[in-house]
């Protein structure tokens, strides 16, 4: 059979894989009754009703048109997420100046016309601003330097 | 008459030189952490608390009030510049906000977002001295059943937010309240769904979702725009304020967005932030005409951010007048008063009106200020879009860094930033919306607390739902809220099959 | 080599320590705080640390780790070098009930911490709203016992002290209560205060507004003498429920192997902070009695505490699920 939306048909799957997912991690906890809901109560029937709401996406999806799957960039995706863990990272090991410079150059080569000069330009004025207003100005507890 | 004399004591106590220096402190350094996204009124307002033991209880309150309600003036800014929510009331505002800035009228959205918030705060202020007692009296008669169907209503609500798929946005909001299910659950004690991960059990941090799957997210999207479609931003800047057009459309929208503000504002717990959504909601359904909702309609960020700012103002009356707090912040104000020794209740009217009057008089000096304080500020944040992207992306991904670690100092939130932002983006590319997963976040919790203690209290008896007054009103609204969002739908459907 | 190397590491921590407790504060203090900003543990932990920096002339950071039930501000005290630079602002919750509660929790109290001393004790009390039927906290327990598990009373959350001593009368004296959880004091007592429930247990500092504006009244402390701010209030222990004595506190922690210099010198200047007129009247406000105990005392006071919370939490089988 051809699938003629293959954006929703996914979307539907993917609702309906989630729902089934909290279902079954939702057995772990006391249900109840509708009367006395035990804290399994809620995830169980949201779980059902997502599962529900995915079918009512990925069925219609065989039959009648709608959008193709969307192009997904690696790239962009990638480096930012990368930078953002790096940051993290950084900043527990070796203190928020090198965390805020690790940000800026790795997230920096999420662009496809990345400069060089310009991203250390930039690494720099956002390390010099952020502990200006961050730590300085708002006096917020963070340890700039890795400890030695 | 006695109001007046209440507010002649009052402007007495604010109109001084020390009191109007602080004023202006607390609403300065509020806008500053308004624009910063992440960094709220709650952790500055615990960084300043210890400064304040030295100032007499008026000044401190004076100061911290100004901070909280600035904050609110300043948490547009990004929304609309680069579709961050700092907070969850501004999630609205990216809706139509972040639309107009990439149509080139960021200027009159922050424009009319300062305009709306000053009128707002202006009229809110004025509840404020009028009716606090009366309308505190209200806040305690809500029972549990009538938070949950206010909370039924409110999710209803959300649906509308969107403009796509009603059945994708269904299933946003369901997302939500799954993912609001992370944690603690309040009435039995368990942990669910937090695969033995400490930082999990306070719930997901709504900041890292919300800047993931808003301004993460539109990061990544942008930057596979390559080229003239990038630089949609700084080609046409376009004119920094409204103009009299926008102030006519959008004169209405400010003045339901009050409205609207002021009355949920003084209910505890979801009730600020409900209002902003509420607005929103109701804008799009009676506004005439209402065709540009979600493509940058001015009345789109009208309406929420006078909401909000409303909100912001008459929130003070549960705290002032029943020492009940009504969001994090103002438990910090009541900690603020006890450490100077003033118990806050009922009786601080009666016993300090300097105190109470000289803080509702600050209040609305404060918003003059505010006004003041952002009206040419607008140009200098329009002028910041003509920076070219390919540097103003790595500062707003460290803006949003920043400001989600800063919530706990916990780096484990920062994980959860690329986990949301990761996921963000798929669902933007399916073509589902973030907005009414981000309201089931914040209200499923709410929702299941409140319908499990009403049905703990009643001792498992269910109609308590329909035999409160006040819960049969709202559940009643949120059936023909349902009404009208499915019916047109489904006569759209049915003309399509028609026409196969 | 490697065991040089450690040989070499030991040496020099043992020599820093010893020139640190000389010239100890030589760098900012962080006191950490496992909840967020705002709460009782948070004002103390700032009013202390600011005295402390005024004093020291060293700069005195509270940082707040909020999250897991206390868990994580607690590890990572516990985790952090014991130099007298982190120490840890806790309270009940952390040290009497969570080791009750939890039996895996991932610290241990005399493991990893020694107590600096007690900063404040507060006591709890039992409320009724104003119109509910029951003037004498005799009253109030003698429904309880006649319809059990029927009258709601409110507490700050499951698994709190609170929600604790409520067990705990169950069991010594049979008056079960319908326990009704809040996400913490202020809206429990709002809901006791509007009529949701007619009854509700709470830290004295947040039953307090309510009491001012008639809307709830205090029936009975569930401290071991009745409080000087509020003489009229009887103890449940003058009413006859002699086993149950709770209260809630917060302390000021170092981690375990912190110098004995260093942690003298901490007690000692705390100690007279405590004793400054303006630390005394903002603690009186939240009508608690400021701490000043000796450490030896309060590690015994923090033992007995747990003891009793561990039988209430077996017996009564309260469980973290």
């Amino acid at each position: 059979m051809r699938i003629r939306s293959q954006s929703n048909f996914w979307c539907g799957l993917l609702f309906a894989a989630l729902g089934v997912t909290v279902m079954i991690l939702a057995r772990d906890y006391r249900i109840g009754s509708a009367a006395r809901m035990g804290p399994g109560y809620f995830p169980m029937l949201l779980g059902a009703l997502l599962a529900l709401l995915g079918l009512t996406l990925t069925v219609p999806a065989l039959f009648r048109d709608g959008p193709a799957f969307p192009r997904l960039h690696l790239r962009p995706l990638a480096f930012v997420l990368l930078g953002i863990a790096a940051f993290g990272v950084t900043l527990e090991y070796l203190g928020f100046v090198l965390a805020v410079a690790a940000l800026v150059v790795i997230g920096g080569l999420a662009d496809p016309d990345l400069r060089p000069v310009e991203i250390a330009g930039v690494a720099l004025f956002m390390a010099v601003f952020s502990v200006g207003v961050f730590a300085v100005l708002l006096g917020m507890p963070l340890t700039l330097w890795p400890a030695l | 008459m006695e109001i007046l004399s209440n507010l002649a004591i009052g402007f007495g106590v604010a109109v001084t030189l020390k009191n109007l220096a602080y004023c202006f402190l607390g609403v300065f350094l509020g806008t500053l952490i308004g624009v910063l996204p992440g960094i709220g009124p709650v952790a500055t307002v615990a960084m300043l608390l210890p400064l304040t033991f030295a100032l007499d209880p008026a000044t401190a309150m004076i100061m911290l009030a100004g901070i909280y309600y600035g904050a609110q003036y300043g948490g547009s800014t990004t929304a609309i510049l680069v579709n961050i929510p700092g907070e969850s009331s501004a999630v609205v505002t990216t809706l139509d906000g972040y639309q107009m800035a990439r149509q080139g009228r960021a200027g009159p959205a922050l424009g009319i977002a300062a305009i709306g918030s000053f009128v707002a705060g202006t009229i809110a202020t004025l509840v404020v001295a009028l009716f606090s007692p009366p309308l505190a009296e209200i806040a305690l008669k809500f029972q549990p059943a009538d938070y949950f169907s206010l909370m039924v209503f409110g999710l209803i609500g959300a649906v509308v937010l969107a403009r796509g798929s009603l059945r994708k946005a269904i299933a946003m909001v369901v997302i939500g309240l799954l993912l609001g299910l992370v944690g603690t659950d309040v009435n039995s004690g368990v942990m669910r769904f937090t695969f033995g991960i400490p930082a999990l059990t306070e719930g997901i941090s709504f900041v890292a979702l919300a800047m993931g799957m808003f301004g993460i997210a539109e990061v990544v999207y942008n930057l596979e725009q390559r080229g003239a479609s990038r630089q949609v931003f700084g080609s046409r800047l376009g004119s920094v304020l409204p103009s009299r057009a926008d102030l006519a459309q959008s004169a209405p929208a400010i003045a339901r967005g009050t409205l609207l503000g002021s009355v949920l504002g003084i209910l505890p717990g979801g009730g600020a932030l409900l209002s902003s959504f509420a607005a929103y909601t109701i804008e799009k359904k009676v506004a005439r005409p209402p065709r540009n909702f979600g493509d940058g309609d001015i009345r789109g960020v009208a309406a929420p951010e006078s909401a909000n700012n409303a909100g912001a103002q008459t929130s003070f009356i549960p705290m002032l007048t029943l020492g009940v707090p009504s969001n994090p912040t103002m438990a910090l104000m009541i900690g603020a008063l006890m450490i100077q020794g003033i118990q806050p209740g009922p009786q601080v009217m009666s016993q300090r009106p300097e105190l109470f009057w000289g803080v509702v008089a600050s209040m609305w000096i404060g918003n003059l200020f505010l006004l003041a304080l952002n009206l040419p500020m607008v140009g200098l944040w329009v002028r910041l879009l003509a920076v070219p992207y390919r540097m103003l992306f790595p500062a707003i991904l460290v803006f949003c860094c920043i400001g989600v670690f800063t919530i706990n100092n916990n780096v484990f939130d920062l994980f959860q930033l690329v986990v949301f932002a990761g996921i963000g983006y798929v669902l933007l590319k399916l073509g589902c919306e973030p907005a009414p997963l981000v309201l089931g976040l914040v209200l499923g919790p709410m929702m299941e607390e409140y319908l499990r203690r009403a049905l703990l209290i009643s001792l498992g008896d269910p109609t308590v739902l329909v035999t409160s007054p006040i819960s049969a009103v709202f559940l009643l609204a949120a059936v023909l809220l349902l009404a009208s969002i499915a019916i047109p739908t489904i006569r759209a459907k049915r003309e399509e099959a028609m026409k196969e | 080599m490697r065991f040089l190397a450690a040989i070499a590491t030991a040496t020099m921590t043992l020599a820093a320590t010893q020139a640190w407790s000389q010239d100890y504060p030589a760098k900012p203090i962080r006191i950490l705080v496992p909840f967020a900003p705002g709460g009782f543990v948070d004002t103390a932990a700032r009013i202390v640390g600011q005295k402390l920096g005024e004093r020291w002339g060293q700069q005195v950071i509270v940082e707040n780790r909020p999250g897991g039930n206390g868990f994580i501000a607690v590890l990572a005290a516990a985790k952090a070098p014991a130099d007298g630079y982190t120490l840890l602002m806790a309270h009940t919750g952390e040290f009497v009930v969570n080791p009750a509660v939890f039996p895996n929790a991932p610290y241990d109290f005399e493991r990893d911490f020694r107590p600096i001393t007690l900063i404040n004790d507060a006591p709890i009390a039992w409320v009724v709203n104003n119109n509910a039927p029951y003037k004498t906290m005799q009253d109030l327990l003698a429904a309880a016992k006649a319809t059990p598990n029927k009258i709601g009373a409110s507490s700050p959350g499951n698994g709190s002290i609170n929600h604790l001593v409520m067990e705990w009368m169950g069991l010594t004296h049979g008056s079960k209560f319908l326990h009704v959880p809040y996400k913490g004091g202020a809206p429990a007592m709002a809901a006791t205060a509007g009529g949701e429930v007619p009854a509700g247990i709470a830290a004295l500092s947040s039953a307090m507004p309510h009491m001012q504006s008639g809307r709830v009244r205090a029936l009975a402390l569930t401290t071991a003498e009745r409080t000087p701010a509020f003489k009229d209030i009887p103890t449940l222990k003058e009413l006859g429920v002699k086993e149950v004595e709770a209260s809630i506190w917060v302390g000021l922690f170092a981690p375990k192997n912190v110098p004995q210099p260093i942690a003298d010198k901490i007690y000692g200047e705390v100690a007279k902070i405590l004793e400054l007129p303006d630390v005394k009247a903002r603690f009186a406000a939240g009508g608690g009695v400021t701490g000043g105990m000796k450490p030896a005392e309060f590690t015994a006071k923090i033992k007995r505490e747990s003891t009793s919370a561990k039988k209430v939490v077996v017996e009564a089988k309260i469980k973290a699920e």
